[in-house]
């Protein structure tokens, strides 16, 4: 069961992957002045802090939600959650500079523990 | 084969729309040597909170310099988008100047990728030739939510497209969870669209109702993720209860226009809204099983209006987002219209129909009759806003500020003479310090005297917005205002009490610009007064006499 997991995750990150290289591309093309690394680096920051999270929150939906519509819409609920989650700790007391660090791994290893132990052990996806 | 070609639609439709759109207002660039394209004053309102939550690393009080030098000001305002900004501008290593302007842009891009699947429910078709459409969030005058700075409303407005999503998304598991998510992450990051958040909700049970009878299952869905939703905002509600409920209720007010902003109207689309009015009567033709998306549109249409019944500028902010909302309306006009012409529909034409209405909607070509029409002031077809502007701000303004914010005492107050900047005074706290601005009306009524004085008509720029609310108990909030004299904030005051003094040596009208250097220099009589900081655009002054005769009043 495990392992068809992992292959359903070894599959959808070829895509995720593509994702990953539109965004930097479209990124690059757009704001054409930024230089290369700068550029580079905020397509990664954007990946890091909304594209994974959500991804990995979403993977247990992986059944009834497309991979594209899992990622797009995983962009949004990842934002709303950090943003959430970020005022609470900031006011319990974390400081928000270290939450650009913290907020994205908890959220990766949660949607990967509700996916590895949450959902059922149908290892298709729906396709889009 | 057909699924992977829409992919490549979206993806050429983001790339397009990211550079037409977001790239484009920020010159092609994200960092930039000062906040770039801030058009009003809230744009650094929003800013500068931002750059302080960073600062102070959390958003339990509001800073001194923003809440006219109070401290211990509750935190009130919703916070998402500024966690959001300070959480991004890390990542990226670019100030939370940049970073908070570019997400709001960024997003209003995945939103409109959100409406393509919420309206693929309804048709895909539809929903590609939506697209194009979509786009003219960034024309004008929509474009002014982005350029003025109603950015926590425009970003609660796409979450508001997440949360529309899950409610076409009806069938999906724990539907609950995402409404609580994205209802919660409206509710923080600009209140007032949860409130047309469960409005919709409330209008969407309705309905399905009115098709499908009651259905207790739906209502418990509905109404556990509204609950969650409170639940975990509730510490952000019980304040914002306490200061705008308590400062800004809500009271009938018609609100035809929106004075002193260019709002979007319905005759903005122009000739497009042909093809919307097309749209609406061929859903309307459905309407004993009209699909969601399309009575979503219409919802959302009228949400636009309730500034007759008393939602004032909320209702206006909502008609920023109005071409994304409607889109499926125009989609499906352009499906009608093209269908007489094409028998057999298939992808090709799609593909063709939308590129063309790309083209046609982004302005890249310029079609001669549309042209004219816009200068014989008949209804035209709307194109997207192409000029790009460093707004307010300026290099020698921004060093001054930061200049301030990095070389004086946490404690200093500042106070600003004359400068064609700053009536968009929320720019002014990027100095960082408790700080006040002399009355243009006084300044300008003491050259005509030809006086020198010592005190002018002041006031004290700041956010009092919804009350600058102090706890008193966990749901109590005292007015910190009521504690202050009544002049405070505004009235005659000694500028001898203040540490530094900023001049502009330069103005659209030299002659105020010449009268601030009169003072600066009457100021610099005194040896212990010093300039200790000057560029091309502005001079810093250090009081070595505060709270002394530091001025001495004359005739000029």
């Amino acid at each position: 069961m495990l392992k068809d997991q992992f292959d359903v995750i070894k599959k959808e990150m070829l895509i995720v992957g593509i994702v990953v290289i539109v965004l930097a591309a479209a990124v690059k093309i757009a704001f054409y002045n930024e230089p290369l690394m700068d550029s580079l680096r905020i397509s990664l920051s954007l990946v890091w802090l909304f594209l994974l999270p959500g991804y990995c929150l979403l993977l247990f939906w992986r059944a009834q939600l497309a991979i594209i519509e899992r990622i797009i819409i995983g962009f949004l609920l990842a934002a709303g959650i950090e943003a959430l989650t970020s005022y609470y700790l900031g006011i319990g007391g974390v400081n928000v500079n270290i939450h650009h660090f913290v907020l994205p791994l908890a959220l990766i290893t949660i949607g990967l523990a509700a996916y590895f132990f949450g959902s059922s052990t149908k290892s298709d996806s729906r396709q889009m | 084969m057909k699924l992977s070609i829409e992919v490549a639609i979206v993806s050429a439709f983001f790339i397009v729309a990211l550079y037409l759109g977001p790239a484009a207002m920020l010159n092609h660039t994200v960092n930039h040597p000062f906040p770039y394209a801030y058009l009003a004053s809230d744009a650094f309102q929003h800013q500068v909170r931002a750059d302080a939550i960073k600062e102070t690393g959390n958003f339990k009080y509001e800073t001194d310099y923003i809440s006219l030098g109070l401290t211990g000001v509750e935190g009130r305002y919703p916070p998402g988008l500024y966690h959001l900004a300070v959480l991004f501008g890390n990542t990226a290593g670019i100030p939370v100047y940049d970073a908070i302007v570019f997400l709001v842009y960024f997003f209003a891009v995945i939103s409109m990728l959100i409406m393509f699947f919420v309206i693929k429910h309804f048709n895909s078709t539809v929903a590609i030739l939506s697209l194009p459409c979509s786009m003219l969030i960034f024309s004008f005058p929509p474009i002014v939510g982005f350029l003025w700075g109603h950015w926590p409303s425009l970003l609660g407005q796409v979450f508001l497209i997440g949360f529309i999503w899950v409610l076409i998304n009806n069938q999906i598991k724990y539907q609950f969870i995402f409404l609580a998510l994205f209802l919660a992450s409206i509710i923080i990051t600009h209140t007032s669209e949860a409130i047309f958040a469960v409005l919709l909700l409330g209008s969407v049970f309705l309905y399905e109702v009115m098709q499908k009878g009651f259905s207790l299952g739906r209502i418990v869905n509905m109404s556990s993720g509204v609950v969650i939703a409170f639940i975990i905002t509730s510490y952000f509600l019980i304040i914002f209860n306490g200061t705008w409920l308590t400062a800004q209720s809500y009271s009938f007010h018609v609100m035809p226009i929106w004075e002193g902003n260019p709002g979007f109207y319905l005759t903005g689309f122009g000739l497009l809204l042909v093809i919307f009015a097309l749209g609406m009567i061929s859903s309307l033709t459905k309407m004993k099983d009209m699909p969601l998306p399309p009575v979503i549109g219409f919802i959302m249409l009228l949400i636009g209006f309730t500034n007759l019944i008393g939602f004032n500028f909320r209702a206006f902010q909502i008609r920023f987002f109005w071409p994304l909302y409607l889109s499926i309306f125009f989609g499906l006009g352009i499906y009608m219209i093209l269908k007489l012409l094409v028998r057999k529909w298939g992808m090709l034409h799609n593909i063709i129909a939308f590129f063309l209405f790309m083209i046609l909607l982004s302005g890249i070509i310029s079609v001669p009759i549309l042209a004219q029409a816009k200068t014989h002031l008949v209804p035209s077809v709307p194109t997207l806003y192409k000029s790009s502007s460093p707004g307010i701000m300026n290099q020698y303004h921004w060093d001054m500020l930061q200049w301030l914010s990095m070389n004086t005492e946490k404690s200093a107050k500042v106070y600003f003479f004359y400068g064609d900047l700053y009536s968009q005074d929320a720019l002014l706290r990027n100095a960082k310090r408790v700080h006040a601005q002399v009355d243009v009306g006084d300044f300008i009524e003491s050259l005509q005297n030809r006086t020198i004085r010592r005190y002018y008509l002041t006031e004290v720029p700041g956010d009092s917005g919804g009350m600058l609310g102090k706890r008193e108990s966990m749901f109590r909030f005292n007015d910190a205002m009521s504690e202050l004299p009544k002049d405070y904030p505004y009235g005659r005051k000694d500028i001898c009490l203040y540490n530094y003094f900023v001049f502009d040596k330069v103005s659209g009208q030299q002659a105020l610009a010449q009268y601030n250097l009169l003072i600066a220099q009457d100021l610099l009589k005194n040896t212990a007064t010093k300039a200790v900081y000057q560029n091309e655009v502005a001079v810093i002054i250090k009081n070595g006499l505060v709270g002394g005769d530091c001025i001495a009043e004359r005739p000029i």
